[in-house]
């Protein structure tokens, strides 16, 4: 995968925190965006013992190692059509569902009404499902936020489309950014 | 002259399944006249894509079909080449494809009952229902499926979409101390999973008996995973090199995907942990046969809602025969056994988490594939579940729509259909205020 992802500079301060991030994705097409920013922040923080990066092939593997205890970044392909560049920011409600705040690329906040979130993965146990199991069992973690990279399809057994890895490289260094404290 | 009463239950997705699928059931004066279980995913193709490709690429491409048997699809299309090309694999060869099979198995078994289908047993819609009654049992299920996603990872070089695996044996032999490594999560898991075949064993099972033909893999001396012949409860014995002899696929109107038939009655035969314990019970390892003697359970069995059991037990014996070849594993040397291409044809068939997977492919001298022919388990359990559900309903059909509905999707879901593992994308609504 070509991109223009340059690694962040080392003269952010480092890392502290035990941090997971997991990238979801398949090798289908524009579907991959999850895995090919896992292999872009295993680049960037080739160096860093704290951060933790994973691959995901469907939602519920995510639960492999989720805790309440760690921070953790998800990465997803998302569409439709208010597909942007989101953060979202996910937490408990006092009923014990699941909200959350998002901002866009631009870093304009929005609150969500999380039920909006719908997946349509193939996979019925999808990764609302599953964050909402992660809530039911006390793993969901204190800080979990979710990294969307729009799509405009995903095409089987296609490459990732140039648009959409520039968006993935975007992402990545928003999301890097962040984890360095800038 | 009276009318006719019609009645429609459809169930337009069905949950809790993995793919994308719908059921149609039509009743006329009481009786059910017509069921439709619909595959409406788009076709994958996989067959023409693979036509023209080395035969190196196989094992990849193959792994993409299925995101939670990858092993299967791989194994199969690899043993097959090897058939094509004249390859002998080592006995060393040979057991650690069965380890991976293990990890598959753990790993497939223990999310379907714990994710999809135990919820079914407690009213429950879904297991996160479930985790707030029973935490432990859910996380003890997540735990198994971890445990299995750990071995192939060490084995298949990654739990996603394993990339060790090789024509010829494997690129990467694991080394023994990796393996070692893996035997106290297993030996905790061997325990667990007694635990879990015993809670499942004591469900309500809904009353339903078809002696229908079941096929699974038999073999002399082992329970089948990855070889042997094709057999069945009434009392079919083939090689495999036989299959599209006594199968065959047959286009549905109602369906994207092919419904297998036997032939040359063209009825239903069905696949799954159910058609292997029912035809190899003996062959378990001994922990896992003895408590299928305990359960109380008659063997054979033919209600397909008993299936978890099935599963269950082969959860028990994939521990079982996990630790075995990790004790008695050293390293293994040559990880991969040369080969040089040559124009033949070979067909393989193994047993996929959900039942016997066939693939058949013609190679050109140069290596590439001419021909390629993959026969998924659940498109040969299509059948058998319209049957299964047309046999069901009239005992449902007091219940309104839903009711109706929701007990499809039971029976359904007791088949562990995987009806295609293809993309996964979120479809986003932000609500912005």
């Amino acid at each position: 995968m070509s991109h223009s992802h340059r690694p962040v500079t080392a003269r952010l301060r480092p890392l502290m925190e035990r941090t997971l991030i997991i990238g979801l994705g398949s090798p289908h097409g524009n579907d991959r965006v999850g895995w090919d920013a896992i292999d872009l922040l295993d680049e960037e923080f080739a160096e860093e013992e704290t951060i933790a990066c994973y691959k995901a092939a469907v939602p519920h593997d995510i639960l492999d190692w989720l805790d309440n205890a760690t921070p953790t970044h998800l990465i997803d392909a998302c569409s439709g059509p208010q597909a942007a560049g989101l953060r979202l920011e996910i937490t408990r409600d006092a009923l014990g569902g699941l909200q959350a705040l998002c901002s866009d690329a631009d870093g304009t906040c929005h609150e969500v009404v999380f039920p909006k979130l719908r997946s349509t993965s193939s996979h019925q146990f999808d990764l609302q499902s599953t964050l909402e199991l992660a809530s039911a069992l006390d793993t969901l973690p204190r800080r979990l936020i979710l990294w969307t990279i729009p799509i405009p399809s995903a095409i089987v057994e296609g490459k990732v489309q140039p648009e959409v890895e520039q968006l993935t490289s975007a992402c990545v260094q928003r999301l890097a950014l962040e984890l360095r404290g800038g | 002259m009276s009318k006719k009463q019609t009645r429609t239950i459809e169930v337009s997705a069905l949950t809790r399944v993995e793919g994308e699928g719908a059921v149609r059931v039509v009743v006329e004066d009481g009786r059910v006249c017509q069921v439709q279980l619909s595959i409406y995913e788009p076709p994958r193709f996989f067959e023409a894509l693979l036509r023209g490709r080395p035969l190196e690429e196989v094992p990849d491409i193959t792994a993409r079909i299925c995101g939670i048997c990858p092993i299967a699809y791989q194994m199969t299309a690899i043993h097959a080449l090897e058939q094509a090309l004249g390859v002998e694999i080592t006995p060393e060869i040979r057991l650690l494809r069965r380890l991976l099979y293990c990890g598959e198995w753990i790993e497939s078994h223990g999310v379907h009952m714990h994710l999809l289908h135990i919820p079914d047993f407690f009213g429950c819609e879904s297991s996160i229902a479930l985790a707030k009654r029973f935490p432990q049992e859910v996380n003890r299920g997540l735990r198994l499926k971890k445990i299995g996603n750990r071995l192939l990872e060490v084995a298949g070089g990654r739990a996603v979409h394993p990339i060790n695996v090789a024509v010829g044996g494997f690129y990467r032999a694991p080394r023994r101390t990796d393996l070692q490594c893996l035997k106290a999560d297993f030996q905790w898991g061997l325990e667990a999973a007694m635990d879990v075949t015993r809670w499942v064993a004591g469900f309500d099972f809904p009353d339903l008996e078809r002696v229908y033909e079941m096929v699974a893999l038999r073999h002399p001396s082992e329970y089948p995973m990855n070889e042997g012949r094709l057999a069945s409860t009434q009392g079919l014995d083939i090689p495999v090199d036989e299959f599209e002899n006594y199968f065959a696929e047959r286009q549905v109107p109602h369906s994207t995907a092919l419904q297998a038939v036997r032939l040359p009655t063209e009825t239903a035969y069905s696949v799954g942990p159910l058609a292997r314990i029912n035809l190899n019970r003996q062959l378990l390892f001994p922990a896992a046969r003895q408590l299928s003697d305990e359960l109380g359970m008659t063997w054979p069995c033919f209600n397909p809602y008993r299936s978890i059991v099935a599963r269950a037990l082969e959860v028990v014996h994939a521990f079982e025969e996990a630790l075995s070849i990790i004790d008695n594993y050293h390293d293994c040397a040559p990880a991969r056994i040369a080969y040089q291409p040559r124009a033949g044809q070979g067909c393989w068939a193994t047993e996929a988490p959900r039942g016997m997977i066939y693939h058949r492919y013609r190679i050109s001298e140069a290596g590439a594939i001419e021909f390629a022919s993959i026969i998924p388990p659940t498109s040969q359990n299509q059948y058998p579940i319209e049957l299964d559900l047309a046999a069901y309903l009239p005992s449902v059909l007091g219940d309104d729509d839903v009711a109706a509905g929701l007990a499809c999707e039971r029976l359904i879901r007791s088949y562990d259909p995987c009806i295609s593992c293809a993309t996964h994308f979120l479809q986003l609504e932000v609500e912005r205020r």
